[in-house]
Formats: C-alpha cells, sequence, structure tokens
C-alpha cells in the first residue's frame, strides 16, 4: 500500500503519495523535447542534496555552458555562461527538489533517500519551439544521465 | 476545495499551458494529494504507480483543457480510469460477492477499510470511492467511470454487498 491513510468521517481510506522523484518524471513528462533520466547513488540522501543544493557550486560543476551561477534569497539567479552572457532564472528549491527556468531552457533535479543509497533524477527541457531541434544535443536524456554520472562521480566516495 | 486554491490552480493551468515548468510545479503541489486520494482505493499497492501515471496523463494532455475552471472534474475522470487500468494490469485482487456497506459515521467504518478494499475488484472500489470518498451521486459517478447510470448503480449495490460480506468474513 502507499503507506498512508485520509480519514473520511470515522473511515481510513488509503492514500498514495508521490515521491520527488516521481514527480519530476510527470513534470519531464510535460516538457516538449525534453530528457529524463534516473540514477541510484551510492552516496546517503544528506550528502547528494548538500552537494546539489548548493547550486552557486553544483550548477558550473555540472552544467558544462554554465561558468557562474548566482543564487538569490528572492528565488532568482544569474547564471553566466561560458561566452560571457547571462540569463535570469527562476528558481523553485526545495528539499529534494529544484527546478530552474529561464526564457528559454528549463532543468531540474530531484531526490529521494532509500536507506544508505539515493535516488536522483533529472530533466532537461527547451523552451522555445524553433530551437526543440537541437534538443537531442542539448538536453537529451543521454545529456541529462551525463549530468547524473558527474553528481555520482562528486558524491560517492571512491 | 477552496475558492482560492481553485482560483490559484486555474491561474497555473494557464502558464503551465505556455510552457512555464514552475507552473507546473505548483500544479503538481495541488494535483498530486488529490490524486493520490483518488487512485490509492483503486489501485491499492499499485496507487503511486497508478497516480504517477494518471498524473502524466493529465500533464501530456493538458494544453487540451480548453476551460481550466474544469480542472478537477477532468482530472477526477483522467485519475479513476488510470487506477481502474493499472489495478486490472496488475490483477493483484480477486472480486468479491456481497450485503450493506456500514452507514457513514458508523463503529464499523473506524476500523481501516484497506483489508475490505483488499477483497473488492478494482470496479467495486472506483465506485465505493468514487461515492465514499468523493461524494458523488450515482448519476455523476457513472458519468467519471463513462458507464450507464444503470450499471454504476448496479456495480455500486455489489460493492456495498461485497463490503459487508469482506467486512463480515
Amino acid at each position: 500500500m502507499s503507506g498512508r491513510t485520509a480519514g473520511t468521517g470515522t473511515s481510513r481510506w488509503p492514500v498514495a503519495d508521490l515521491d520527488p522523484v516521481r514527480r519530476m518524471q510527470v513534470l519531464a513528462s510535460a516538457l516538449p523535447g525534453g530528457g529524463f533520466a534516473r540514477v541510484r547513488i551510492a552516496a546517503p540522501y544528506e550528502r547528494v542534496w548538500d552537494y546539489l543544493a548548493d547550486l552557486d557550486r553544483s550548477i558550473p560543476e555540472l552544467i558544462g555552458f554554465i561558468r557562474r551561477f548566482e543564487l538569490r534569497d528572492d528565488g532568482t539567479a544569474t547564471a553566466t555562461g561560458r561566452l560571457g552572457n547571462r540569463g535570469r532564472f527562476d528558481v523553485d528549491l526545495r528539499d529534494g527538489w529544484c527546478v530552474m527556468q529561464d526564457r528559454f531552457v528549463v532543468g531540474g533535479f530531484a531526490a529521494v533517500a532509500d536507506g544508505e543509497t539515493t535516488l536522483l533524477a533529472a530533466c532537461g527541457a527547451v523552451r522555445v519551439r524553433g530551437v526543440r531541434r537541437l534538443t537531442p544535443l542539448m538536453l537529451g536524456d543521454r545529456t541529462v544521465l551525463r549530468t547524473l554520472t558527474k553528481v555520482r562521480h562528486k558524491v560517492e566516495l571512491p | 476545495m477552496s475558492e482560492e486554491a481553485e482560483a490559484g490552480a486555474v491561474r497555473w493551468v494557464r502558464a503551465a499551458q505556455r510552457g512555464d515548468a514552475l507552473a507546473m510545479t505548483r500544479l503538481l503541489d495541488e494535483l498530486t494529494p488529490y490524486v493520490g486520494r483518488l487512485c490509492a482505493p483503486i489501485a491499492l499497492a499499485d496507487g503511486p504507480d497508478a497516480a504517477q501515471e494518471a498524473l502524466i496523463a493529465v500533464f501530456q494532455n493538458l494544453g487540451g483543457l480548453r476551460e481550466p475552471a474544469a480542472l478537477y472534474g477532468w482530472v477526477r475522470r483522467i485519475a479513476v480510469r488510470e487506477a481502474v487500468r493499472v489495478a486490472q494490469r496488475g490483477a493483484r485482487q480477486q472480486p468479491a460477492e456481497l450485503a450493506e456497506l456500514p452507514a457513514p459515521g458508523s463503529a464499523e467504518l473506524a476500523v481501516d477499510v484497506q483489508d475490505v478494499l483488499n477483497r473488492l475488484s478494482p470496479e467495486h472500489r472506483a465506485i465505493l470511492m468514487l461515492r465514499e470518498v468523493e461524494g458523488l451521486d450515482e448519476r455523476a459517478a457513472a458519468d467519471v467511470l463513462a458507464v450507464s447510470a444503470g450499471t454504476a448503480k448496479s456495480r455500486l449495490s455489489r460493492a456495498k454487498s461485497a463490503f459487508r460480506k469482506a467486512w463480515d468474513s
């Protein structure tokens, strides 16, 4: 069962929960031409999420075309590209969940603890219709999987 | 559902239809508990799978929702059908035969209904959930399940009977 019940009158009906990784898969399915990947990381959730949630550090390390990422308290961020170009991102960052978007791209991470390991998912998509032809090169499943592999190398102990 | 929450959901639907991923996230926050309540009594152990598949269907078809104010009825229809489909695919339960549902508020219903639901077919669970959790009348439940009012009435009668029999066993 789903592990939870909800009261209705005096009865208790079961309720299904979706963890952040499942929710990320739903979100990815709604993004046209986007990529999605999921991996199991041999590291505890806290280590994985502490690394990812430090966006100013993790985003430039994980996303090749971003040189600097500066998150502000108001939930916006400025990304500076390798060529000095800048983009303003809106960021929804919570425990186990992060979605970022600017005018052109959207990306997200989600994680859930599974014992001593972590289930980690990510998605990426291009928001501009005409650019989506390039999506498989920029943000397809394999690209997203490569990003998750980078996370693995950052957080798993040798 | 408060009017304020509904108004917020309508606003998020419109933004999500324009491709705003953060609006999709807010909409997902809003709809996930609702879909989870609809799917779990029908799909039981497969409830999370059913809820996930229902939400994927919702979000992939969101662009076709012309009247955002009809969001919850539209989502309910998708969720119930997905839950029945997933439950049938799982084929984990055997239909029971059936007497009567305990009266709302009775001591019998104070006990977890989960074990009893386990013994019912997905179709029985769907009609019971729509009647007892969603509070729909038979006509509205028939509409959600895309069956005739007579079929819904018959299923509900059999479901109540099965519920009672399972309860007594």
